[in-house]
């Protein structure tokens, strides 16, 4: 068959949420295209952070509905086997006295008041929880029980699998060439495995979007970043899956941690990372003076690290935006385009209700969220969606 | 031009490997020369002299070189090689353990895990664990090869014998000495020259269950594997590992149960012939290499299988 | 007794090599490198003997471009001692490497030289037997143990079918297999203290060798790739095609 009703251009955790959420929603014939195989792209390499945390506050909802579907995964793909990996840690986050601590205070309040359970906890109660952490520096520290991390590729070939049952097909190792418009309007795209009629084209094409920019002539900002994440052993202060995430507002790099494998801690630097000329997610080399100085920073705040071991270190990609938050919804100037990119190293936390309001939008359904704030159009207008701490994916 | 191919050999037979290195020494289309170095090898010998396209044998026979120390054979090797042109040795741990001090010794830039032959001195050889194909072209004049056995066909039996000439050893070092063999115990047959290979992944979830693979090997005659997740889990033994790092087989056919099919495993397997894969995730990688890809429980699977057959 | 350990900066072994489309080689611009796992497996392997008692010095070596002083640091930081770089930019194949290492040898004097057993770009696992037969030394290959004696090695083979144990004479040659250890995870400390052990680079003129390779590359291209397989729906359907369609059965 070669017509389709939508389609969907990448399948990584946003592509394949966007299919799942498509035949949920009733639509009846929708193809997913991607390169490669699904979830194999910047999805293999995220953290996996959930958390609502943010000081964006219309981020705070996108997350804190996905977060629902995170905390009852099964149900909610109606498979009792699905599984997204989650671990139910919850999230801390601190602030030293300085310029962090004023917006952090505010971002707390505004999620306060969207209904996020969290509270205010004292140095003596953030150690209770996170007893390998001093937190004599603290001026302030939020937490939030409902948070943690999952797995991402997991997540990702969950939803193309409930997908697959919805009636939807994947086709992996298809190119897509370019789009076909004519006249202002979507009519479907040009592959390596040929062409496919669509009226409704979605793109979720994350570092790949600048190809989209290319069929389209519509200007897209994104650019990739690379960013290094660590996997550090530390005997005697293990991280183990009781202790929250944490973020480290207070240390130079804004660093995020979290257990990984139940003892050793995952971190990386929640700062710009290393910019790149090209949408390419290899593995890029992590220098060991970088290693030490990430180091340094993490023994700051958990004093038995510095003597940790490294035991593993990879690359990640993000796809950044000028305010380090997606571009969401229906792109102006083409009739039957939906795109959502640019999320910008904090995407999967929102992927399940980020796909579900961009099938409603394909399918010309309201939006359970509004993306006039997401629109690609605010950085023109200047509507930016800044964060109130700076550069980095906390936003 | 003359080609002197090394035997792998226990003593009475020669290892199936050899006759795979005596096919791959046939397409250099010159007089092919057998070296059964060994103990008590003279069995290993005359099965070499009924080896189709093997021009002459040479038996050296002495008790220093009954357990293949590596500095023994390789003196044996280089008093016959100066009247060769090319000397191969199959790719098994013996050939790779002696093939390199011969080539040191001839100064030759030694080509291993040779997958064809193009003429006299250019070969193809798998780098990167398989992911490219290199095409080297060598000017040494005596050149050392050693030979992927499952890239080659076994030379066939023939009907006539070819010579067997002995030769006096070359005295052995006295700088190593064998201690002892512990060898696997198993009916099964060996895992680089089976016909049929069944391999368990981490899905076989413990060592017991990888018993299940048994009557399944039992009733193909197969030999058993693993992947590397499943020997580092503890599931099977080391020497049962299929992978870049483990042993690289061709069978004929190769069923992977639970295996999800990590490069570094794809690597060791995926010149068999058929391949079947068994994994309840559908979208597990071994699935694009699989020839009859079965979605579905092997727990099931498997006892299915061997009922079926 | 001084322990040299021979290690090779190599593409990283996560990363999926790709095939330039000219088919002079692989792509090598930009992507990730590191210590070849099996070299890893040597350092720490000597590192060992040196806590066991067994080795009074480690000796990391290596051949390759300037860049390669970041492989050194990596074995200075997992345990070994001193540095020294062979620094070339020619292509280097196993048996220049082995006339480096025996230059390299004949300088620092060790007992004991570990290898890796095959480095995992080239795939040649060559090196160490080369650098034994250039010696005259006595070798033992694809090593899961070793224990060493006061003049002796003995160490215990990965061969085909099972183990063999064998004991050599120092000096000696050993290379590793993946069972010999589980190499450490270096340690933030031992990265900064590696900072201050002593690397020397010396030239390949210094030593009297000449590392141009000889085996000439004609090409590099991907393997042929398998047709595209099929789903089964139940095993009934997979012993049909298997009988019937394949005919392995």
């Amino acid at each position: 068959m070669n017509t389709y009703d939508v389609v969907v251009i990448g399948a990584g955790v946003i592509g394949s949420s966007v299919a799942f959420h498509l035949q949920k929603l009733g639509a009846k014939s929708v193809l997913v295209l991607d390169r490669a195989t699904i979830g194999a792209g910047t999805t293999s390499q995220s953290s996996g952070i959930l958390r609502t945390h943010y000081s964006v506050k219309e981020n705070v909802e996108l997350a804190r509905k996905s977060w629902a579907v995170f905390n009852d995964f099964a149900a909610y793909l109606g498979d009792d086997e699905a599984s997204c990996g989650i671990v139910k840690s919850g999230y801390m986050i601190v602030a030293a006295d300085g310029d962090k601590v004023e917006p952090l205070r505010e971002s707390l309040e505004q999620q306060k008041s969207q209904g996020i359970p969290l509270e205010l906890l004292s140095a003596q109660q953030a150690h209770e929880l996170m007893p390998i952490a001093r937190f004599d520096d603290a001026a302030l520290i939020g937490f939030e029980p409902e948070a943690g991390f999952a797995d991402a590729y997991l997540t990702a070939t969950s939803f193309a699998r409930a997908a697959r049952r919805g009636g939807v097909t994947i086709r992996e190792n298809v190119t897509v060439n370019r789009l076909l418009i004519e006249n202002g309007r979507v009519r479907g795209v040009s592959t390596s495995a040929g062409d496919f009629a669509a009226s409704m084209v979605v793109s979720t094409q994350n570092i790949w979007t600048p190809e989209l920019a290319g069929w389209t002539g519509a200007t897209l900002p994104v650019s990739p970043e690379r960013h290094a994440v660590l996997a550090l052993e530390c005997e005697g202060a293990a991280y183990t899956y009781t202790m929250p995430v944490f973020k480290d507002l207070a240390s130079p790099g804004m660093l995020y941690c979290r257990s990984y494998g139940g003892n050793q801690m995952l971190v990386s630097e929640g700062t710009a990372g290393e910019k790149l000329d090209t949408a390419d997610i290899e593995q890029g080399d992590i220098s060991m003076d970088y290693v030490v100085e990430v180091g340094a920073q993490v023994a700051e705040r958990f004093p038995a690290y510095e003597a940790a071991g490294i035991a593993s270190s990879w690359t990640g990609v993000y796809d950044v935006t000028p305010d380090w938050n997606p571009v969401l919804g229906a792109l102006p100037g083409i009739e039957g385009l939906v795109v959502g990119y640019g999320f910008s190293g904090h995407g999967f936390k929102l992927s399940p209700t980020v796909g579900k309001v961009l099938a409603q939008a394909a399918l010309g359904l309201p939006t359970d969220v509004s993306l006039t704030p997401y629109s690609v159009e605010r950085f023109a207008t200047g509507a930016l969606l800044t964060g109130k701490y700076g550069v980095g994916a906390v936003s | 031009m003359s080609t002197l191919v090394i035997a792998d050999h226990d003593g009475a037979r020669l290892r199936a490997a050899t006759l795979n290195t005596i096919g791959a020494a046939r397409q250099l289309n010159a007089p092919v020369h057998v070296l059964v170095a060994g103990h008590d090898a003279r069995g290993a010998a005359d099965a070499a002299s009924r080896i189709e396209g093997v021009d002459r044998v040479v038996l050296v026979d002495a008790s220093h070189l009954a357990d293949g120390l590596a500095e023994n054979v390789a003196a044996q090797v280089l008093m016959l090689a100066p009247s060769h042109t090319h000397v191969l040795f199959p790719a098994t741990a013996s050939g790779k353990n002696v093939a390199p001090r011969v080539a040191a010794k001839l100064d030759a830039s030694q080509i291993s895990d040779v997958i064809a032959i193009h003429g006299a001195d250019t070969f193809d050889r798998p780098i990167y664990a398989g992911n490219a194909i290199a095409t080297v072209q060598c000017d040494d004049a005596i050149k050392v090869l050693t030979i992927r056995t499952t890239a080659f066909d076994a030379a066939p039996l023939s009907d006539a014998c070819a010579p067997v000439d002995t030769k006096e050893a070359v005295a052995g070092t006295l700088r190593a000495r064998f201690v002892r063999r512990e060898m696997a115990v198993s009916e099964r047959p060996e895992l680089t020259s089976a016909r049929i290979v069944v391999s368990g992944g981490r899905g076989m979830g413990s060592a017991e269950n990888f018993a299940l693979l048994d009557p399944l090997a039992q009733k193909l005659g197969a030999a058993v594997g693993a992947s590397r997740a499943a020997v580092d889990a503890g599931f099977a033994p080391n020497d049962w590992q299929v992978g870049q790092t483990g042993k690289i087989v061709a069978p004929q056919l190769y069923i992977a149960v639970g295996i999800s099919g990590a490069i570094q495993h794809l690597a060791g397997m995926k010149d068999a012939k058929v391949i079947v894969a068994v994994n309840k995730d559908a979208e597990a990688p071994i699935f694009s290499v699989a020839d009859y890809g079965l979605v579905g429980d092997l727990f099931e699977a498997v006892p299915q299988l061997v009922k079926g057959l | 007794m001084k322990v040299m350990a021979a290690v090779k900066r190599v593409v990283d072994y996560n990363v999926k090599v790709r095939v330039k489309a000219d088919g002079s080689g692989v792509e090598m611009t930009n992507v990730k490198m590191s210590m070849n796992p099996f070299d890893e497996i040597a350092v720490e392997a000597a590192t060992r003997l040196k806590e066991g008692g067994h080795a009074s010095e480690v000796i990391a070596v290596t051949c390759g471009p300037a860049q390669t002083t970041e492989t050194l640091r990596t074995a200075l930081a997992i345990g070994a001692d001193r540095g020294v770089l062979i620094q070339t930019d020619a292509e280097l194949q196993p048996l220049a490497v082995a006339k480096l290492l025996k230059a390299a040898v004949e300088r620092e004097q060790p007992r004991l030289v570990i290898l890796g057993k095959q480095a995992i770009d080239d795939d040649a696992g060559q090196t160490g037997q080369l650098l034994a037969a250039l010696l005259d030394w006595p070798q033992a290959t694809f090593a899961s143990h070793i224990e060493m004696g006061a003049d002796t090695a003995t160490v215990t083979r990965e061969v085909d079918g099972g183990l063999e144990v064998i004991q050599v004479v120092l000096p000696a040659i050993v290379t590793t297999d993946l069972r010999l250890n589980e190499p450490r995870y270096v340690t933030l400390p031992n990265i900064m203290k590696a900072k201050k052990k002593p690397i020397d680079t010396l030239s390949p003129a210094d030593l009297g060798v000449d590392p141009s390779p000889r085996l000439k590359t004609l090409k590099v291209v991907e393997p042929a790739a398998r047709k595209a397989g099929v789903r089964v729906s139940d095993v009934a359907a997979l012993v049909d095609k298997l009988k019937n369609e394949a005919k392995v059965i």
